[in-house]
């Protein structure tokens, strides 16, 4: 058998232009190398060489040979592929087209949610100034600033065991706060009740002088009517810091008590003061003058009071 | 003369058709077969055989097997089917009746007397 190298690399080189299977492949490279072999043998009494450039030259041109047998074995799979793209690329549009409307509509959805939580906070604050009582203004705006506030706490319980009563009425009323740009008798009287734990805290107040009493006023007895006083100055440790004054009084006790608390004495931590309970009215000799002192320990400074009825 | 290659194009899978339809063949023997019959007329471009070979027998009207040559290379033989000698058989009747209105247009006799 002749060796045609020249040829065969040109069928192989064809071929390989179908770009399809190998086993395709060799079969086109197989057929068209026979064919340019069978050519270059009928002509090989010349030169071999010339022979096999011959046979290629009147094959023709193999590009465009390779080109139709790829569109003959390849042509439906080649459609396919095509369709496919084009599919994948339809997909691909439409769902980014998804993805962008539902970003927009998630973005245009927290807007609307935004601007209705701020309409509904105006609503909110509108209605709730329209419901405040006009004859009772707020306490808090027209009172000193907060470095100067202070709450107190009650706790109301039997005696001696100390068990808290809920729901006991406690009267405060006030003279007018220093500095206070409201009078007191547009705040006090005030009647809070006592929680299940037995104690009420009053919002922050002002340093003054403050009457506490475990029985109503009577509208005939306020001008006259002091059942406790607490008197006297009180410093907070840290500013914007509440400060709490806790009583603990007895829900039998029906004498009237004024208890002064001296100047001198600071909840500054750093200070300890001695205090005393004085009492403005008959007092009864069974009452013991109880030591007020500051407690430390914790955050918070805590004035604690005791004041017992008689038995 | 030059031969219009809308014609070869035309009738090219008739004249496989019918060439193979005598014996099977092989690709250089079919070009070297049609060359001889028509004296070269149609002067075929070789490589464009086998995509015209390849065509029909994906439309059923050939069939090919390899065979080992005497030289020792594969050869790939094809053979006209069954619906391939149905669609020859309509070819040569076309072919007929067209060659015959062909030539009666062309004949000298057939010109109108002026």
């Amino acid at each position: 058998m002749a060796d045609f190298p020249q040829t065969r690399l040109f069928a192989e080189h064809t071929s390989a232009a179908v770009r399809g299977p190998a086993g395709l492949q060799q079969d086109i490279a197989d057929e068209i190398a026979d064919h340019l072999a069978c050519h270059a043998e009928s002509h090989a009494e010349a030169d071999p060489a010339a022979a096999q450039t011959a046979a290629i030259r009147a094959f023709g041109d193999p590009q465009q040979v390779a080109r139709e047998l790829r569109h003959i074995h390849l042509g439906d799979q080649i459609v396919f592929q095509r369709i496919m793209i084009a599919v994948l690329a339809v997909v691909v549009l439409a769902m980014s087209l998804t993805a962008h409307l539902s970003w927009s509509a998630n973005r245009e959805t927290a807007r609307q949610f935004a601007e209705m939580n701020k309409n509904l906070a105006s609503l909110v604050e509108a209605q709730r100034a329209a419901t405040l009582p006009k004859s009772e203004p707020a306490l808090v705006p027209a009172l000193p600033p907060a470095e100067k506030q202070a709450r107190i706490k009650v706790f109301c319980c039997t005696f001696p065991d100390r068990k808290p009563i809920a729901g006991q009425a406690i009267t405060i009323s006030a003279e007018p706060p220093s500095g206070s740009q409201v009078p007191s008798s547009v705040y006090f009287p005030r009647q809070l009740h006592t929680g299940p734990d037995g104690w009420v805290t009053t919002e922050p107040l002002p340093l003054g002088l403050y009457t506490i009493s475990t029985r109503p006023i009577q509208p005939e007895e306020q001008q006259s009517f002091t059942p406790i006083q607490v008197s006297g100055s009180v410093w907070l440790s840290k500013h914007g810091e509440d400060a709490e004054l806790h009583l603990v009084l007895d829900s039998r006790m029906t004498q009237e008590i004024r208890i002064d608390v001296p100047p001198e004495l600071s909840w500054d931590r750093e200070v300890e003061a001695p205090a005393w309970i004085t009492f403005e009215t008959d007092p009864d000799p069974s009452f013991p003058l109880l030591p007020m002192s500051a407690a430390h320990g914790s955050d918070t400074p805590t004035l604690c009071v005791s004041v017992r009825g008689p038995a | 003369m030059n031969t219009d290659p809308d014609l070869v194009r035309g009738t090219l899978n008739t004249i496989l058709l019918e060439t193979i339809s005598r014996a099977p063949m092989y690709g250089y023997q079919i070009c070297k077969t049609v060359n001889a019959k028509t004296s070269g007329y149609f002067n075929l471009r070789e490589g464009s055989l086998y995509p015209a070979l390849h065509r029909l027998e994906q439309e059923g009207l050939l069939k090919a097997y390899w065979e080992q040559a005497d030289t020792g290379r594969r050869r790939k033989y094809y053979q006209i089917t069954d619906a391939g000698r149905r669609v020859l058989a309509e070819k040569r009747e076309q072919w007929q009746a067209f060659a015959t209105a062909i030539q009666q247009v062309l004949a000298p006799s057939a010109l109108p007397a002026m």
